[in-house]
């Protein structure tokens, strides 16, 4: 046979086996192993292509910390702010121009994650110039905190930051650090593999939890390891700070069964749920323990919002023991997925209290320490600004602790916790305002409850009755449909106003900030200031006068918690996880609106009951849906909708879900390394259009 | 009947909307998810095409896709068989499903799906809307499943494909090799190649010729010692440089005259193979009228010259002819396939179908920034009367005017506009306005009528997509490229009328009517399609003064520290496509 004949049977047989493989609808999955068994005659990519990058790493390592270059090549060198550095990368960490050479003062490197930025704060205060301030007021001589923490530190990421942090020649190292260990993306890579794994083989969600958990011990290990080996080698001690949670204000984001739940057992669960939602919290204690108990059987531990309700409870009877149990399973129930906000997950703080001692690391137990320092109380907002940002009393607490370690194992002095607090600096008023602001929004952005907004922004007004003007500034930017950067009053600001703070509110929330907004409302009527932060739809969110598309994010997203947030990106239409979808419509004045949707029920084998839309919990309609995408115009009567923001709720049939398809399709795409939802979705919108008519 | 066209999962994805037979609106994802050549399934495209026409995805009778997954695995496979580098990350590519899947899952369609092979939805694209009663068909580009080349008869009732050229052996990917030698991009910096041709001697042809063992008639085979992109991680060999005698240029280095002469002698022996196709396709459809489609066909100055020396007395080639205008050639073939009409029963008079943004709105829009501006609605020649004076006084201007372009060329909607008298204006856009490497040259466009006056061209040229002699008594240095020629565009009153009404001012003025027209849009940046990003790139670049649709903006308004700003916080995004040799697996 000639080569051209050769080259021609090859290609008949090339045609063949896509013809084969197409045919087959999971053949993507077989690939791999055919090239491992040579049935195709692939190579690996070639050393060249692989060793460019790590040669460039190589030199990398050498030369710079985060974002901090070095000056020279000698020994000692300063390290200054890389000016190339993507705009993004840099607002991760401190504001520091210039990291200079070791001199005779007391090095402490400082590393972790937004918490030990000081989130709320920075650059204006944070636990870095906190510890500083304390170490130089306290001790005998002098100290300098080097700040190398970053926001959105993951576990890996901390391993090279320590690694590389060595280059400062540090006297002694202090971790802030375990909050973004398993959370939003952060999570060992290995994770979404075993998911696939576990879904394809059947098995629960309880059980990748427990490998996730083992996964995440090996890691810290080796990050211990790696401590200890600092330790000794270069003889300086490194203290490892474990971080609380904000149990007192835990508020659960989940309206949903877990993913992957049978549907029988999904619609129990549902039932049962509500059933615990309608018992009196006050009386009925011992009735929501047996049904959390029921609950948590169904869905394996893995949906928090049982345990929280179960804790409430608790707490209107003053069992505090029992609500803090409740609590802390509440945080740790949903450690499966990536949506839930930072936290410091109890399997690791055990791990880490076990495994310090051992390899005589120094801690400072923070979860312990504030039960020390107020046992009649959960730690809750006095502590912290949101589930994890520490306030000032939190900052001032936890740099104390840290402190004092410094100081025993650099001069062996053995000061006394309440010395060293004493100390610490304090934050000026206006700090405080600002900071307890952007908690308000930031809170807000996260969906947490009213209650916990309503109170910073009040604290924020008790603080500095000023702020209110920036709220001013605020409201006249994000109300526009154009960049804040861009609009008129971000240009008076220019000269006169806290940019950084106008772009922080600017970029915290993706919706029409309602709890926000109404709740400094209030506080401003209630101390009788003519402004309205509500003008702030009037021009262009008002049904009254525009054609409003309800899918855009400002009306369709409350909290980045949302799995419809997460998916937002991903999908040429908007799809519910959610029991209940809210959707936000403001309207200036009483008028009738015509409501345009387009919807279906993915999945669905049997849809169980009609759809039901609601306006401001009034039903505007109720009708059959199926799988196929369906068109449906009603009108909401101008006696429902009032005058401000009306909300327009969708609540989703229960249904038979099909959820093969779904979970093929996490499966397929876990494989394939993409990021995908966890969840079940409960219904598809195409299009969702309001007017007033 | 609705049929929405797609292209997607290669490079520079797009969505139209076919109604009935009607081309209503197309436009590449890049234009809203600022993802230049973005390549991902064009999910904000089809929502726009939707909106466009009021329709809900449910109202889609048919999605036509651009390609034929499962031949094009078949290709993929025997690539695999080559020793291509395997990693984990092709698996992707290697899922035939992907199309389908996304579709389904990404557009939330149910509906039927057919595929068109990549070569018929480029013959498509340009036959279908080139106004001709019949027509040979030339596709021309790097790959498609398997063909990389095909030769067509286009008839009112059927496309016929009479032959093909198959992968590996590619013009296409011939001239991606050599793109990549001189330290280009592949799939971005091909035409940047065309651009730089014109500075260099002809002086390795020979070493060209070396590289291509046949190339008679229907046949062209590439001699694949030379080229490394079926077995290695790069498109070209050691052999290759050896045969050049100097290593590939890296981006960063300094163009140097030898890669100013490879990319000449690599034009010339690209132009002289395309014209041995043309006159082969001749022989065997002896037709008046030539279509041409694929990326190739975005070559201009190889359309200038078949159209000049080959035998064919008419040439049509698509605005969108690279991979984008495959959703427009995949929709027209399945409307006629379905509805038995003529396949060529419309022709594409304009490219102007993407989105448009009412003067109200955009007035909205101008209101919430302390940006000042002059307000000419309902007084269109007082704008085309500033406009132009601001031109004559060589000011560079941001032209925002209506539907945006589909296509790679700003034909004047989304258009920046110069003087072409001016000797610095070349220099003046390369350095300050656009950012870019100083070889590269503008383009005119020219009311039509007058276009004989200036050009050595015959034949309209509404795409942009013709390379001429420039023969005008003028000195137009800013347009005139170094061999003396221009890629023109001729600009017709019935079609666009606002951009001919400024062109008859700037005539009025100062008896040219000419002016510099070249995309609205930075290095690195897709062409700007809202009044906002034209707002953000206006303040970024060093133009003089912006037109949004009946608005005029000054530079002078703008705020001092936007520019700082906007540098820092308008990052262009990073394109997902790959430049390596996996673009085209």
């Amino acid at each position: 046979m000639n080569k051209n004949t050769t080259e021609h049977h090859l290609k008949k047989e090339c045609d063949l086996l896509a013809e084969l493989l197409h045919s087959h609808e999971d053949y993507a999955q077989i690939l791999p192993g055919l090239f491992r068994l040579s049935l195709l005659q692939s190579k690996q990519l070639k050393t060249t292509v692989e060793s460019s990058p790590s040669a460039s790493q190589s030199t990398d390592i050498k030369t710079k910390i985060g974002i901090w270059e070095a000056d020279s090549h000698g020994d000692n060198p300063a390290f200054i702010r890389d000016p190339n550095t993507d705009p993004l990368e840099a607002g991760m960490w401190a504001e520091c121009e210039r990291i200079p050479p070791k001199s005779n003062k007391t090095r402490i490197v400082l590393l972790g994650e937004s918490v030990a930025r000081g989130f709320f704060f920075e650059p204006h205060f944070s636990p870095a110039s906190v510890m500083e301030c304390i170490l130089n007021k306290t001790a005998s001589h002098e100290y300098e905190v080097i700040d190398l923490a970053r926001s959105d530190l993951s576990l890996d990421g901390l391993k090279q930051i320590l690694h590389k942090s060595l280059m400062l020649k540090p006297d002694h190292i202090v971790i802030f650090s375990g909050n973004n260990w398993l959370a939003y993306g952060n999570a060992v890579s290995s994770q979404t593999q075993a998911l696939a794994e576990t879904i394809k083989s059947g098995h629960t969600l309880a059980e990748y939890t427990q490998h996730i958990k083992t996964t995440v011990c090996n890691q810290m290990d080796d990050l211990l390891q790696q401590c200890q080996h600092i330790q000794t080698r270069h003889h300086f001690p490194v203290t490892f700070i474990l971080p609380e949670f904000n149990l007192a204000d835990f508020h659960s984001n989940t309206r949903y069964a877990s993913p992957f739940m049978e549907s029988q057992k999904s619609s129990q669960w549902r039932r049962v749920l509500h059933q615990t939602e309608t018992l009196d919290q006050a009386k009925g204690f011992q009735d929501i323990k047996q049904n959390v108990e029921k609950l948590s059987q169904l869905d394996d531990k893995t949906s928090s919002l049982p345990f929280a309700l179960a804790a409430q409870s608790a707490l209107q009877n003053n069992d505090l023991e029992s609500a803090r149990n409740y609590f802390e399973k509440a945080k740790d129930a949903e450690m499966w997925h990536c949506l839930t906000t930072p936290r410091c997950f109890t399997f690791i703080i055990k791990h880490m209290r076990n495994r310090m001692n051992d390899l005589g690391l120094q801690l400072v137990d923070l979860p312990n320490m504030f039960q020390q320092l107020d046992s009649q109380k959960l730690p809750g907002r006095e502590l912290f600004f949101d589930y994890c940002h520490l306030t000032e009393k939190g900052i001032q607490t936890a740099m104390s602790a840290a402190a004092q370690s410094v100081i025993k194992s650099t001069t062996k002095e053995n000061l006394s916790f309440e010395d060293i607090l004493y100390h610490a600096p304090t934050v000026p008023k206006p700090l405080k305002a600002r900071a307890h602001l952007l908690a308000a929004s930031h809170n807000a952005s996260w969906g947490q409850p009213k209650e916990i907004i309503f109170y910073h922004c009040q604290q924020s007004y008790t603080e500095n009755p000023d702020v209110y003007r920036k709220l001013n500034q605020w409201s006249q930017i994000a109300g526009t449909p154009v960049s804040s950067y861009l609009t008129k009053p971000f240009h008076q600001a220019w000269k006169t106003g806290d940019l950084v703070l106008l772009h922080k509110l600017a970029t915290l929330g993706p919706y029409l900030y309602k709890d926000f907004v109404q709740s400094y409302e209030k506080i401003l009527k209630t101390n009788n200031h003519e402004d309205s932060p509500s003008k702030i739809y009037d021009t262009h969110h008002d049904v009254a006068t525009q054609n409003i598309d309800l899918l855009q994010t400002q009306y369709s997203i409350r909290s980045w918690a949302q799995p419809e947030a997460f998916n937002r990106k991903d999908l040429g239409f908007f799809r519910s996880y959610s029991m209940i979808s809210h959707f936000e419509l403001y309207c200036s004045i009483n008028r009738s609106i015509q409501i345009e949707i387009t919807v279906r029920i993915p999945f669905s084998k049997s849809v169980l009951e009609p759809l039901r839309i609601e306006c401001n919990q009034q039903l505007c309609l109720k009708t059959e849906v199926t799988k196929n995408w369906q068109r449906f115009n009603f009108t909401i009567n101008k006696k429902t909708v009032h005058p401000g923001i009306n909300t327009i709720s969708i609540i989703w049939p229960i249904n038979h879900h099909d959820i093969t398809p779904e979970i093929n399709r996490v499966k397929k795409r876990f494989l394939e390394g993409q990021k995908v939802q966890f969840y079940i979705p409960s219904g598809d919108i195409y299009f969702f259009h309001a007017y007033a008519i | 009947m609705n049929i929405l066209g797609i292209s997607a999962l290669y490079h520079d994805s797009s969505c139209c909307l076919m109604q009935d037979g009607k081309l209503i609106c197309a436009a590449q994802e890049e234009r809203f998810t600022r993802i230049k050549y973005d390549s991902n399934i064009p999910k904000e495209a089809v929502r726009y095409c939707l909106s466009e026409a009021g329709l809900a995805i449910q109202d889609v009778d048919i999605i036509a896709y651009y390609e034929n997954p499962q031949k094009k695995l078949s290709r993929q496979l025997w690539m695999l068989s080559q020793g291509l580098p395997f990693d984990e990350a092709l698996l992707e590519r290697l899922d035939s499903h992907r199309p389908m899947n996304e579709i389904c899952d990404i557009l939330g369609y149910d509906g039927e799906v057919e595929c068109v092979d990549h070569h018929t939805a480029h013959a498509a694209s340009s036959f279908c809307f080139s106004g001709f009663p019949e027509a040979a068909i030339f596709t021309v580009d790097s790959v498609g499943e398997w063909a990389s080349t095909t030769f067509a008869h286009g008839t009112g009732s059927s496309l016929d494909m009479l032959g093909e050229i198959h992968f590996p052996h590619s013009f296409g990917l011939l001239y991606s090799t050599v793109t990549s030698y001189l330290g280009f991009d592949v799939n971005d910096g091909e035409y940047k190649v065309m651009g730089l041709a014109p500075y260099g001697k002809p002086l390795y042809t020979d070493q060209i010729w070396t590289l291509i063992l046949t190339h008679e008639n229907e046949q062209f085979a590439l001699d694949l010692q030379y080229f490394d992109f079926l077995t290695g991680t790069r498109m070209y060999s050691d052999r290759f440089t050896g045969l050049f005698g100097q290593s590939a240029r890296v981006e960063t280095e300094e163009l140097q005259q030898f890669h100013m002469d490879v990319a000449r002698s690599l034009q010339v022996v690209l132009e002289e193979l395309l014209l041995v196709k043309v006159r082969y396709l001749h022989e065997i459809v002896p037709s008046n009228y030539l279509c041409m489609a694929g990326g190739v066909a975005l070559n201009c100055v190889a359309n200038g010259k078949i159209l000049r020396e080959g035998p064919f007395t008419d040439l049509y080639v698509q605005p969108a002819a690279g991979d984008a205008g495959g959703s427009v050639g995949a929709a027209a073939y399945i409307h006629a396939s379905h509805s038995n009409s003529p396949m060529n029963q419309y022709k594409m008079e304009h490219a102007y179908l993407g989105p448009s943004y009412s003067p109200d709105l955009i007035f909205k829009l101008l209101n919430e920034t302390p940006l000042e501006f002059d307000d000419y609605r309902n007084n269109f020649d007082e704008l085309c009367e500033s406009v132009a004076k601001r031109l004559a006084e060589g000011q560079i201007i941001g032209w925002f005017q209506d539907r945006m372009e589909f296509g790679p060329r700003a034909l004047g909607a989304r258009s920046i506009l110069a003087d072409p008298r001016r000797d610095d204006m070349r220099d003046k856009i390369n350095a300050l306005v656009k950012k870019r490497e100083a070889f590269r040259p503008f383009a005119p466009a020219v009311l039509v009528e007058k276009c004989n006056e200036h050009f050595d061209l015959e034949y309209p040229s509404p795409f942009m997509l013709l390379v001429c002699q420039v023969n005008s008594s003028l000195d137009l240095p800013a347009i005139t490229h170094v061999d003396g020629s221009a890629r023109v565009q001729t600009v017709e009153e019935s079609v666009n009328p606002r951009f001919a009404g400024l062109l008859h001012h700037f005539d009025r003025i100062t008896n040219c009517p000419i002016l510099l027209n070249t995309s609205f849009n930075m290095k690195d940046e897709p062409i700007v399609c809202h009044p906002m990003e034209a707002i953000r790139c206006f303040v970024r670049s060093k133009m003089d003064a912006l037109v949004l649709q009946d608005f005029v903006i000054d530079h002078n308004s703008i705020p001092g520290y936007w520019t700082m700003l906007f540098d820092v916080l308008n990052q262009p995004e990073k394109a997902n496509i790959d430049h390596s040799v996996y673009t085209f697996f």
